[in-house]
């Protein structure tokens, strides 16, 4: 009942709020600060209740549509944990962050961002794959209005691509779904929907190559839509402009790491071969992710598109690292996600402090922040340096375990993906720099105030745990390192048979091998690679 | 005889026996023939003769015989048509029922009151008629 | 003398009873409502005896010599029927009173419809399916033109009266073709008779000519010109009603028809099922992008929603109708909610069907504007709402069926996305644009409220909690 009380509370608090406080705001705010850190609270003894082992844990499994073999199924692993914990994290967070910036209907806001947080940790939890993609559906309901009704100028616009853009990948989703449900069904007798089972008996199923590799795209589009990945990025500038702070915030921080989340938690473990396959385009796209990303963020003269630009180059890092398909990588992956949630929606935090106070994001507006608001520039000063990956701050520790993980897989994808790592440093400490220092010269900036104690109170929880995973990052990687590894055993197991057979297969039949030429090439050459490590 | 001639005999028997069937109803065609007859021929030698220009005109419905072919009638017509129609066409289900009436009326009285639902759901109808005010000209 | 089985007939009976006592009921007395009520505790006596015959019956049932089947399947299908019925009755009260004219012959009228609706569903004869399907659809040609000084009411009716009879005359000649063929109108002894007849080319033609005679009445591209017409210029009750009851009742008889009677012959229809099932998904949600009239967009809507119905036909086995059944009983409940909505923001003038009249209502009418949103979400396909469920079981059963199926299958997903795109531009409206000129609403009428609300807890319910219903439209054929 534990990860359900945790799902559910903020959906609770949603209804008390709609029920109790419609049209009383700050009575709303009260009741939306009070659900999100009571869920807080819960989650940290998610964290401290786990045991550090690969296996499912708070398990809850309840028969939901029987005849349908749909159930009730929510478990967390140390892969889905620290998603689990950052989705709550941000909860209070995000709410004191719209304390007064949000004028317009705070009941409302508040209703539809609780709706979203049990959406965003129903996904992290759940291992049914239609409950999985309720959640992930659901979820697009509260941020399409967050976006729409308390969103920038374009709001509309970004709204509706935001939720067409998901909506087209999910729905590729939902066929994949069903066309796996069918061929377990129809090949073991047992009608499920349930994660788990049908990735025990995907060795069994005896999927053709092709339909396999049909299979994982539909999943890794509707993943890659979300990340987002080069080329379906292009939704992302514009939600994260249009959105309040809070949606930019919790949209960089939590929502697109359920297209990693879903990379790893479906696409890799279901569909080995393919996944083995796919890895040279998918490492290209990312590392073109990495490098586009970080040149476009380079010249943007607004700070919100500079941050939203500098998401796409992190999570192409993340990308990289999860297919790098080794420990390293995958668990700077995990690692990464957590942290570009932290210095993302941290820098998101302070454009939104600062757009507050004067109403613009244009770079060229600042200037000799440093002098007016000195807490505001130190810790500007640190979430940048995380977001570069400075040594001593938690995006080091990620970035260097997935460059660790693509080199170990794919020397030249690491140079490439190194390239992003320096190309990141130029863009954020110029945009740093234009912004912080130098001298003062618009003289409606002189009178800026420093932050508040509400909005220190709100950055030092973040800043905190960016020094930690920095300094110490063992409590984090030994939680899901188990995970991590069972993960890469059960990719590279039915992988090595499967593709010395498909060799043999190929080399007696050439007419096929013809056929899916690239994908099978590959995967003879990483299953060589693999006996060869060994 | 051979067995010819009595195909025949009783070829021809069955025959006579289907006409000798028709003859009430040849009686009955002649006797309303001669009721119609002697009434026209009575009320024509006894009745009063006043003619007027209407009288004389064609019978029509009390349409007028000649003039535009696009002639508004008077709505009520239709009315009066169509409920006719309806109740007409109603009564013709008697006919079937009143057929095997005799064969199922001894397994029970079912028959009969199947007949009285549809006679009552007739009636409805009829009131239904009447209360909207169906049968009144104006 | 032929059995008759009372007991397996009283919804019909309980039905038709009600439709004479709404007639009596409004010579008697003087308030209108009280023939509303009339109507609305006959339909829900109907509707629970056929939840009672339901939970009780295993076995097809013959009734009426071989004229009917009363089968878990009718049954059902009453439910549906009954439930669509109900909330039409409660959205039309308030309509009802501003037109002033006619009131007890509406409901009686309803009443009759759905007469025929639970005889097209439970007949065994396609005799008796046209006898029902004539009943339904003079009731609702004469309620499609109810108002009578209304020009667009009386466009409505004319125009779903001349394509209706046309419909009606091409769905009779290929009775006549199968009856020439088979032998007998008897549905039950069509497909013992398939290997014979299987081939034969006027069988055939009739099969087809059964198809687009269907195809007039649930509205499948190409034969949906009418709808758009009809539902804008009826009476938005009446739109409703013909949206939901009459749509679910054209898909009982033919699925009655097409994935029992002639599922021998699947492979003969069902390319072409597909392909329809293809079109009238597309072009309905392609053209409802456009619609600036809500009514219009809704019957769009519902075109489209035909065509996902269709694609459980392509399964042709019993999970397949299953899923059809879960389907209509939920896409009525959610577009008569839909159109209850649209009643329910009413101003003083008239009703409000521009969708660009919508801007703003979100904020000052929250309830309408949540009741509207939760039945576009729901319409649109989103989970937690009962649309979802409904579209997961369609595709499912489709895809079990026949995995060759599977770009129908895809296609319909994307088609859902492209109507995420015009049921969201509803919410667009209502939450994000400010009203050009601020529209005076009257208070919520609570008859339309009442029915609209049970829509919503209907919607949410079975989205959540989806088992029961499910349990319900568990059917086996009937051969």
């Amino acid at each position: 009942m534990f990860l359900s009380l945790i799902v559910f509370l903020p959906l609770a608090g949603a209804a008390v709020i709609a029920i109790f406080a419609r049209s009383h705001p700050e009575v709303a705010k009260g009741i939306a600060l009070l659900t999100t850190l009571l869920t807080f609270a819960f989650s940290l003894f998610l964290y401290f209740g786990f045991q550090d082992t690969a296996s499912m844990q708070f398990e809850e499994r309840v028969p939901w549509i029987p005849s349908l073999g749909i159930s009730y199924h929510l478990a967390i692993d140390g892969i889905s944990l620290f998603l689990v914990l950052l989705t709550t994290f941000f909860g209070p967070i995000c709410i004191l962050a719209a304390w007064n910036s949000i004028q317009k209907n705070v009941p409302g806001f508040m209703i539809a961002f609780l709706f979203l947080q049990t959406g965003m940790l129903g996904v992290f939890c759940s291992l049914d794959m239609v409950l999985f993609y309720v959640f992930w559906e659901a979820m697009l309901i509260p941020m399409y209005f967050l976006i729409g009704i308390w969103g920038g100028e374009k709001r509309i616009y970004a709204a509706i691509k935001f939720v067409l853009y998901t909506m087209a990948g999910g729905a590729l989703m939902l066929v994949a779904i069903l066309a796996l449900y069918v061929i377990n069904g129809k090949i073991t007798g047992n009608y499920t929907f349930n994660l788990l089972t049908i990735q025990q008996n995907m060795s069994q199923l005896g999927l053709s190559v092709r339909v396999e590799m049909f299979l994982f795209l539909a999943f890794f589009l509707s993943f890659a839509i979300k990340v987002p990945l080069f080329p379906f990025h292009t939704w992302l500038p514009d939600a994260h402009v249009e959105a309040p702070t809070v949606g930019s915030v919790i949209l960089a921080g939590v929502l697109l790491k359920m297209g990693t989340y879903g990379m790893l938690r479906f696409c890799i473990p279901l569909f080995p071969t393919a996944t083995f396959s796919a890895v040279p385009w998918i490492s290209v796209l990312a590392i073109i992710g990495i490098i586009y990303g970080a040149l476009v963020a380079m010249v943007q003269p607004d700070l919100k598109k500079l941050v939203a630009y500098s998401s796409v180059s992190h999570l192409g890092f993340v990308v990289l690292g999860l297919f790098a398909l080794n420990s390293q990588g995958i668990q700077g992956g995990i690692l990464q996600m957590v942290n570009h949630g932290l210095s993302t929606g941290a820098l998101f935090l302070i454009v939104g402090m600062i757009y507050e106070r004067r109403h613009t994001r244009l770079i060229a507006d600042f200037g000799g922040l440093a002098k007016r608001m000195p807490i505001f520039a130190t810790i500007f000063m640190i979430i940048t340096f995380s977001s570069i990956g400075l040594p001593g701050l938690n995006g080091f520790v990620g970035e260097f375990l997935v460059l660790t993980g693509a080199f170990l897989s794919h020397k030249i994808y690491a140079v490439f993906a190194a390239i992003g790592v320096i190309l990141a440093a130029v863009y954020m400490l110029w945009m740093f720099q234009r912004v912080v220092f130098g001298k003062l010269e618009n003289p409606v900036n002189a009178t800026l105030q420093d932050l508040s104690i509400r909005e220190i109170a709100l950055l030092v929880p973040v800043l905190l745990f960016i020094i930690f995973i920095g300094v110490y990052p063992h409590p984090f990687l030994s939680r899901m390192e188990a995970s991590v590894e069972h993960l890469i055993q059960t990719v590279h197991q039915p992988v090595k048979i499967q593709s010395t057979v498909r060799l043999q297969e190929h080399r007696t039949n050439p007419a096929t091998a013809s056929l899916d030429g690239p994908s099978l090439s590959a995967t003879i050459e990483n299953a060589d690679k693999l006996a060869f490590n060994e | 005889m051979t067995t010819e001639d009595m195909v025949k005999t009783s070829a021809r028997s069955k025959t006579e026996d289907m006409l000798n069937e028709y003859i009430p109803i040849l009686i009955l065609t002649i006797t309303a023939a001669l009721f119609a007859a002697i009434n026209l021929v009575l009320s024509h030698l006894l009745g009063p003769r006043k003619s007027s220009r209407s009288k004389l005109s064609v019978y029509e419905s009390g349409m007028k015989p000649r003039g535009d072919a696009r002639h508004r009638f008077s709505i009520k017509f239709y009315l009066i048509a169509m409920v006719f129609i309806i109740f007409d066409i109603e009564v013709v289900f008697l006919y079937p029922w009143a057929l095997i009436f005799r064969q199922y009326v001894a397994a029970g009285p079912f028959i009969l009151i199947e007949m009285l639902v549809f006679i009552g759901i007739l009636v409805l109808g009829y009131i239904y008629v009447w209360k909207k005010g169906g049968l009144t000209w104006d | 003398m032929p059995e008759i089985r009372w007991e397996l007939l009283t919804p019909i009976l309980i039905m038709t009873g009600t439709a004479l006592l709404a007639l009596v009921v409004d010579l008697v007395v003087r308030s209108k409502k009280t023939v509303a009520g009339v109507a609305c505790l006959g339909t829900l006596a109907m509707s629970a005896s056929s939840y009672l015959l339901l939970s009780g019956l295993v076995e097809p049932q013959n009734v009426f010599g071989e004229m009917m089947l009363v089968s878990r399947y009718s049954l059902f299908f009453n439910m549906i029927f009954g439930a669509s019925t109900l909330l039409v009755i409660l959205i039309s009260i308030r309509t009802m009173e501003r037109a002033h004219q006619h009131q007890g012959e509406y409901y009686m009228l309803i009443l009759l419809a759905t007469v025929g609706m639970m005889l097209m569903a439970s007949a065994n004869e396609l005799i008796m399916v046209f006898l029902g399907l004539e009943l339904m659809s003079l009731c609702l040609y004469v309620l499609a033109g109810f108002f009578p000084r209304d020009l667009a009411s009386n466009e409505a009716g004319m125009k779903y009266l001349l394509l209706g009879a046309f419909a009606s005359g091409l769905f009779l000649y290929g009775i006549a073709l199968i009856y020439g063929n088979v032998g007998s109108t008897n549905i039950t002894e069509i497909a013992p008779q398939l290997p014979r007849i299987g081939e034969s080319p006027f069988f055939l033609v009739g099969v087809v000519l059964l198809i687009v005679g269907f195809g007039f009445k649930v509205a499948l591209v190409p034969f949906h010109q009418w709808a758009p017409d009809v539902y804008e210029g009826a009476p938005t009750p009446v739109a409703a009603f013909i949206s939901a009851g009459p749509k679910a009742a054209g898909f009982a008889a033919f699925f009655r028809i097409f994935a029992d009677a002639l599922n021998g012959i699947s492979g003969e229809w069902l390319m072409l099922v597909a392909i329809l099932a293809a079109l009238t998904m597309t072009v309905g949600n392609v053209i409802a992008l456009v619609q600036s009239n809500i009514k219009r967009m809704l019957a769009y809507s519902s075109i489209a929603h035909a065509g996902y119905v269709l694609v459980a036909l392509t399964a042709a086995n019993g999970d397949g109708v299953s899923s059809a059944m879960f389907y209509l009983f939920v896409y009525c409940i959610m577009n008569i909610g839909a159109f209850g909505t649209v009643i329910l923001a009413e101003t003083k003038d008239s009703e409000t069907v521009q969708i660009r009249s919508y801007a703003g209502i979100g904020f000052r009418r929250p309830l309408l504007g949540l009741l509207m949103t939760l039945f576009m979400l729901s319409l649109a396909g989103f989970p937690p709402t009962a649309g979802f469920i409904a579209k997961l079981n369609v595709f499912k059963s489709a895809l079990q069926a026949h995995p060759q199926l599977a770009w129908l299958i895809v296609l319909a997903v994307l088609n859902a996305v492209v109507s995420a795109y015009y049921y969201l531009r509803l919410v667009v409206f209502m939450y994000m644009r400010e009203p050009s000129e601020p529209l005076r609403f009257l208070p919520y009428n609570s008859w339309s409220l009442v029915a609209v609300l049970l829509s919503m807890i209907g919607v949410l319910l079975i989205g959540i909690l989806p088992s029961f219903l499910m349990e319900q439209t568990s059917v086996q054929l009937f051969m």
